[in-house]
């Protein structure tokens, strides 16, 4: 059990620093894209990439927790 | 039935012989046939080891007017119920994509041109493998926690 809720606390932790790269990379292309491809869409469209990230982290940290709790009991 | 009776009879049970129970146990074959001759008794560490590896209580072990082999302490968790297994591996499965799937649009950004197209509203070809991981980890979740839910 503890050893699950440490795993999963990494893979959060790995998809927070994945999410940050992404994210990061697609808002410096959209950038580059509207100065010189004509992109319509504003950069922040960029965070939209977020979302799934976002959720991924969310699901790891709420299991983490409850494979700790249930790893002390 | 006394300890050594109750070792011997789940020795036979299992059809193992005083070698391979010593080996399972990483003890000498001599201490399990003093175990089984009453010429000593299990260390307490011994004793536990005895119990996992017979898969009964330390109770049924240790008190001699009880017959009945009970339970041992329930398996370790992870191994419980196919559901669980199941989320497990759809929920560490999604998030494995959506790592890789990050990783391709930064290293090798041919392979994932969302951006490039300023189309990040259209769900294309990524944004339904991004949904789909998405979904495999609620998916995953949901039936870890259920599973959780009913031990």
């Amino acid at each position: 059990m503890k050893k699950l809720s440490y795993l999963f606390g990494a893979l959060a932790v790995l998809l927070s620093q994945v999410m940050c790269a992404v994210v990061a990379y697609g808002y410096c292309d959209m950038l580059w894209g509207i100065r010189y491809a004509c992109y319509s869409a504003p950069a922040s469209v960029a965070f939209l990439l977020a979302i799934p990230y976002a959720v991924g982290i969310a699901a790891c940290v709420i299991l983490a927790a409850v494979f700790y709790r249930k790893a002390k009991r | 039935m006394a300890l050594s009776e109750k070792l011997y009879a789940l020795r036979k049970e299992r059809g193992l012989s005083q070698e391979q129970l010593a080996e399972g146990l990483k003890v000498s074959r001599q201490a399990i046939s003093k175990w089984e001759s009453s010429q000593s008794l299990p260390e307490s560490d011994k004793l536990l080891a005895l119990s996992e590896y017979f898969g009964v209580s330390l109770d049924y072990l240790l008190k001699e007017d009880r017959e009945e082999k009970g339970t041992q302490a329930p398996a370790p968790e992870t191994a419980g119920g196919k559901r669980g297994l199941l989320g497990l591996a759809i929920c560490i499965g999604g998030i494995l994509c959506l790592i890789l799937w990050g990783l391709l649009s930064i290293l090798l950004p041919s392979s994932a041109q969302q951006l490039g197209q300023s189309s990040m509203l259209r769900i294309d070809g990524n944004g339904m493998f991004l949904i789909a991981c998405v979904a495999a980890v609620v998916v995953g979740a949901v039936l870890i926690l259920k599973d959780k839910g009913k031990k």
